[in-house]
């Protein structure tokens, strides 16, 4: 290593004396433990709304049991080759009325209009 | 090199903390936070130049630690895995932060304190040694963010952390030749940075 080298890495040592305050460890810990705390309190909220006491379970028994009603009653519900040949289950089709015209009479050729 | 890190041989209660904290100890983990910290923290300091940036990323590498510390196997040691936790956050954050147009030197901190061997390498006979210092410490700092991520990496773990080159092979997860050239060519950088404070 030649000199500027050493002196350079002697230079960037300094470095090592760039310190935060006093005490500031100490609150970091605190800091930390108080974010762990938050973070554990959210799962453990999180937990107890997924599995948690009695009353949350009725709660989700009964929202699974009317998803699996309306399950059954969408698969139950007829539109398969069957429901087709039900007449009374065809889907009624409103088509456009016709413009009214004089059908019986045919068309008219184009008048021309003789010149005086 | 000699440095903290060879001379203090904290692996055995290290594992014993680690085993007790991935039982569900917090308080062996707040151990490991008292014991690792500062450590951490000077080089995510030294990474960003920023105490906040420092102070918030710190958090993060332990939080990040405490969740994963089920799948810490022991392979290595503690602190080389929490090490290259912090490392690869602090690069990940530092490049977002590059992206970022508005960020600039003029964010970069300055808390050098006086200490004795600041004072002595700054000239204290010179009247004028205060502002030498304050410009030192900002050149220092300009010249740390002068490098690549990757550079200041080794230069904040070897010069100023005094992290061995296996150590720090080991955290970056490359050769330790590969530590080595960047040290070179990251010192070489350095000196035209700051020619003017070199005799």
């Amino acid at each position: 290593m030649n000199e500027p080298e050493k002196q350079v890495q002697k230079l960037i040592r300094l470095k090592r004396f760039e310190e935060p305050r006093d005490g500031y460890f100490e609150d970091f810990l605190k800091e930390f433990q108080s974010r762990r705390n938050e973070r554990e309190t959210s799962k453990g909220f999180l937990n107890s709304r997924v599995s948690g006491g009695a009353g949350n379970r009725k709660w989700f028994i009964g929202a699974g049991m009317a998803y699996a009603a309306l399950l059954a009653v969408v698969l139950m519900w007829p539109n398969g080759p069957e429901a087709k040949q039900d007449a009374s289950r065809q889907p009624i089709i409103f088509e456009p009325k016709q413009p009214v015209r004089n059908s019986v009479t045919s068309p008219k050729a184009p008048v021309s209009i003789p010149r005086p | 090199m000699s440095s903290e890190f060879e001379n203090e041989s904290p692996t055995d209660a290290d594992e014993v903390l680690v085993s007790r904290a991935q039982s569900g100890d917090t308080l062996a983990f707040d151990q490991l936070v008292v014991r690792y910290s500062p450590r951490l923290y000077g080089m995510i300091y030294h990474m960003t130049s920023n105490k906040e940036d420092a102070n918030d990323l710190t958090q993060d590498v332990f939080a990040k630690a405490y969740r994963s510390l089920n799948r810490f196997r022991g392979r290595s040691s503690f602190y080389t895995w929490i090490y290259a936790i912090g490392t690869n956050m602090t690069l990940n954050f530092l490049k977002k932060r590059n992206r970022r147009a508005v960020w600039s030197l003029d964010n970069l901190d300055s808390g050098i304190q006086n200490d004795e061997a600041m004072v002595d390498l700054a000239h204290a006979a010179n009247p004028r040694h205060q502002s030498d210092l304050n410009e030192l410490q900002k050149k220092l700092n300009e010249a740390m963010q002068s490098l690549s991520n990757a550079h200041r990496a080794v230069v904040t773990m070897f010069d100023i952390q005094g992290i061995p080159h296996a150590e720090i092979s080991k955290i970056l997860k490359v050769s330790e030749g590969t530590v080595r050239s960047r040290l070179f060519y990251a010192h070489r950088q350095l000196q035209g940075h700051l020619e003017e404070f070199i005799k």
